[in-house]
């Protein structure tokens, strides 16, 4: 079977089981998921950047946050129809990552991870502090349910719903990104800028792409988000958001696209798990954190995949040749650092 | 006028304490190149185990060798057990130190409670000193002698001891340093100590005036990296340099437009990564 | 351009980093067609001069043609585009995809195909036939799955010349490309580099002279960062000067 028909039929098969889980959870439930799928996407751009171009951003927050923020603004003052409002949102988060994306990519190696933060921090800052315009940190509240048309999606049963389908579209386009020439010249960035200059290839630009285009996802999931709350907190453009995608993006295993939506899932139901018996959430995500480099590197999805293809072979015998597409190298956090 | 001689004095003062975070950030993340996220963490913890020595004890030096000790001993561990093992990884440093931050930060909320606390100012430094008509709280000088204390034996311990020769050669060229005989692990261990000993007594320095608050460990970390940045990477004087900036542009954003005070101190360092990348005394951009 | 624009022009190249003057004063020229080698002992600046003409480092002074235009202050990547290739002194490949993956980069380097989002880098038909024709010719083939750190030091030499010939250059710089290697191993690589297509203009940093007289026309010798003489090798070898600087080094054979 080809990889094509094998990566459709798959995605048939999750748009399947979104149905069935709509109407098959229970609203709370629901809430959860919806909550997974966000992150997903989110995590989803952010390894496009760290996993296939090597750049480890500390500031993905930013184009998360200011998305929601820019949703909710839209939809308070101007226009709640969905379609207008996450496309505004993700618009002026591109206009905004134009001029991010080039200051941070001034730097390389540790100074490019500070200045990431520092950037990211700032467009907190300002959102914190001007109370006028974002509430400051009681958040932009009333964010009402989004309105296509006719259609109210104000249970949760059809945001989500409709969220597992922005999740399909964003993930499609991922994926088709990183099989595509593109996305093996990101790879070739990550493994060596300077072999990539020297076959010809203008590595800043791509690199300056790559991070528009996944700034642009971001400020999907944003968006996504700020409407799922109901309420724009500063939280969603703070550090500990960016560092939470950051570690499903790892946990999932970088650099596979796949593996950060299971980092998603994982840390998302550990985050609503541990909340429920302590409020001590940030010390266990402390511990998680610094388990992961020290036990799973690569994550948990590079070694379930590599089950899965083992068991595949194994049972088609000696001369099965499994398609298997670009293979995926799946560096983890054991990438070295180019400086 | 006034006026203007005290915001003057109050920022350089703050930018003395600044200073104190950003020669640590400096060494570390500078020179070592090591992403040190949790050099913040050092600040609140030491400066918390500072508070609780001068409960006791009531004796404030006491509490600056405690606060700078304690966070040394942390630093070494934290190097020596975790980081050490990903040299040249940036991203596992990242996630160790970021881990490190949550946990220490998190466990400092849960036993010292989430309502700020300052360290009473010990006696001798209390009250004002006249300059002119203005008047100016005593301890400020503390925080100026403090900058000005350290900033010179940093100077002379990196460009005239052997030590500090060693540190150079050592972030100039690991191998070739290692294989004249510097033993780089303990040198780096060692480097990494003094940076977060610096920051613990930063922690208890700082008490009396800035304190001890849930998130102070990010906030200062966020400062000490806007210095880092506007002095240039690896640099010490760039990072007083930068750090007095900052603190005259932190007070006097405070005091001329509250509502965007943290855009105060951002602002320069944009413009300098467009207009000069490596920073006012960097010499390169990684 | 005319038969007579030479293909790589030096003139009076410099690069200091502070006091060190690595590369002093260098002009060469390299006509199109000549194979030259760039000899001498180590820290004569070789790898330097080769870094500065493939836009890695600015010169600190003087100007570089590459078949009569001025890069001297172009990006590496606008100086690939003129016809330059060069391959690295420590092997520089893409270490954690696999032989076939490093070829595809190579190709699709100079050409739009770079920029494709949308289609799967397998459906690139040319690329693939290019590709495949490639691994063939260079023995490749059977190692073409497998990923740049499992193959021999030897295998990952004869990639890194194998990719910067990939793209048809018409100017190649090569540094030490038989570094490390085996005598065997060795003679392989010369052999290769023997057959690439003589239009081809090259710049050869190597240690082993064997190789160096087997392969070029002419030679440059370099010492602390300026150019001692300049010649064929029978003038080179006969030169008191050359001939002092060896005294007593090992050349390795």
């Amino acid at each position: 079977m080809r990889g094509s028909t094998k990566a459709i039929l798959g995605g048939l098969a999750f748009c399947v089981l979104l149905v069935i889980l709509s109407r098959a959870l229970s609203s709370y439930y629901l809430v959860l998921s919806t909550r997974i799928l966000i992150f997903a996407i989110f995590a989803m751009s952010l390894d496009l950047l760290v996993g296939y171009t090597g750049r480890s951003s500390l500031g993905h927050a930013a184009f998360f946050g200011f998305s929601g923020y820019a949703t909710g603004l839209f939809a308070l003052k101007v226009s709640n129809n969905l379609i207008l409002t996450i496309g505004a949102a993700v618009l002026v988060t591109f206009l905004m990552a134009l001029i991010f994306s080039a200051l941070a990519l001034r730097a390389r190696g540790v100074y490019f991870l500070m200045l990431t933060l520092a950037l990211s921090q700032v467009i907190w800052g300002i959102a914190f502090e001007w109370r006028a315009l974002t509430g400051g940190d009681d958040g932009l509240p009333g964010v009402p349910r989004p309105v296509i048309g006719p259609y109210h999606l104000t249970d949760s049963s059809s945001f989500f719903l409709f969220t597992g389908g922005m999740f399909v579209i964003s993930a499609a386009i991922l994926l088709l990104i990183v099989r595509s020439p593109f996305g093996l010249t990101l790879q070739g960035i990550r493994e060596s800028a300077s072999r990539m200059s020297a076959l010809g290839y203008n590595v800043w630009l791509h690199e300056y792409l790559a991070f528009l285009i996944s700034a642009i996802f971001a400020g999907a999931a944003g968006s996504l988000l700020a409407y799922q709350n109901g309420i724009v907190s500063p939280t969603q453009l703070f550090v500990v958001s960016s560092a939470e995608a950051l570690l499903m993006v790892i946990l999932g295993g970088a650099g596979t696209m796949i593996g950060p939506f299971f980092g998603s899932v994982v840390v998302v139901l550990l985050e609503y798990l541990v909340s429920q018996h302590t409020e001590r959430w940030v010390t266990a995500l402390g511990i998680i954190y610094i388990m992961v480099v020290v036990g799973a590197p690569r994550g948990i999805y590079p070694p379930m995949r590599d089950f899965v293809i083992r068991r595949l072979r194994r049972g088609k015998g000696p001369k099965a040749a499994v398609s298997v597409p670009l293979p995926e190298p799946a560096p983890g956090i054991t990438m070295g650092a180019d400086t | 006028m006034s006026l203007w001689i005290i915001q003057s004095l109050n920022g350089v003062s703050y930018g003395c304490l600044l200073f104190l975070l950003a020669a640590g950030l400096t060494l570390t993340q500078g020179l070592l190149r090591v992403v040190n996220l949790t050099h913040g963490s050092y600040y609140l913890l030491g400066g918390y185990f500072g508070l609780m020595v001068v409960k006791s004890t009531n004796n404030y030096w006491l509490a600056i060798l405690v606060g700078a000790l304690t966070m040394g001993l942390l630093g070494t561990f934290i190097q020596a057990i975790f980081l050490s093992r990903y040299p040249h990884n940036e991203l596992a440093q990242v996630l160790l130190t970021f881990g490190f931050l949550f946990l220490i930060g998190d466990l400092a909320l849960w036993k010292f409670g989430g309502t700020p606390q300052t360290i009473p100012t010990p006696e001798i430094f209390q009250g004002a000193v006249s300059i002119g008509p203005a008047r100016f709280p005593t301890y400020r000088f503390v925080l100026i002698a403090a900058g000005l204390i350290i900033g010179l034996f940093l100077w002379w311990f990196i460009d005239f001891t052997r030590v500090g020769m060693l540190v150079r050669a050592s972030v100039d060229d690991a191998e070739t340093a290692s294989g004249l005989g510097v033993n780089t692990p303990v040198l780096m261990t060692s480097v990494f100590a003094l940076g977060a000993l610096l920051a613990g007594a930063a922690g208890v320095i700082g008490g009396p005036l800035v304190g001890m608050y849930p998130g102070a460990d990010l906030d200062v970390l966020l400062l000490a990296i806007v210095c880092v940045i506007l002095g240039g990477l690896g640099s010490l004087r760039g990072a007083f340099v930068a750090a007095i900036i900052v603190g005259l542009l932190d007070t006097a954003g405070r005091t001329l437009f509250p509502q965007f005070s943290l855009f105060a101190i951002f602002a320069p360092m944009a413009i300098i990564l467009i207009v000069r990348p490596a920073g006012l005394f960097g010499r390169e951009i990684a | 351009m005319a038969v007579s624009t030479p293909a790589l022009s030096l003139e009076r190249i410099s690069k200091h980093f502070g006091a060190l003057k690595a590369v002093e004063q260098v002009s060469m020229q390299i006509q199109q067609g000549e194979r030259r080698a760039v000899i001498g002992p180590n820290g004569a600046g070789k790898t330097t001069l080769f870094h500065v003409v493939s836009g890695v480092l600015p010169p600190t002074a003087g100007a570089i043609h590459v078949f009569g235009n001025d890069v001297t202050r172009l990006p590496t990547h606008r100086r690939i585009r003129l016809g330059m290739a060069r391959t690295f002194q420590i092997t520089n490949l893409f270490r954690r995809l696999t032989v076939e993956h490093n070829v595809y980069l190579a190709l699709q380097g100079l050409t739009p195909t770079k920029w494709q989002m949308f289609r799967p880098q397998g459906s690139v038909k040319e690329l693939v036939q290019q590709a495949d024709r490639l691994l063939e010719e260079w023995n490749l083939e059977d190692r073409r799955h497998a990923l740049v750190t499992e193959l021999s030091y030897g295998e990952q030499r004869a990639l890194e010349i194998m990719l910067a010939v990939c793209q048809k250059p018409k100017l190649l710089l090569l540094d030490e490309p038989t570094a490390g290697l085996s005598p065997a191993e060795t003679a392989t690589a010369a052999e290769t580099i023997r057959r690439l297509p003589r239009d081809i203009s090259m710049l050869l940093i190597e240690h082993d002279m064997d190789v160096v007289f087997d392969l070029c026309d002419t030679m440059t010798v370099m010492h602390l960062g300026e150019v001692l003489a300049t010649g064929d090798p029978a003038s080179v070898r006969g030169n008191p000067q050359v001939q002092e600087i060896y005294l007593g080094e090992a050349i390795e054979a």
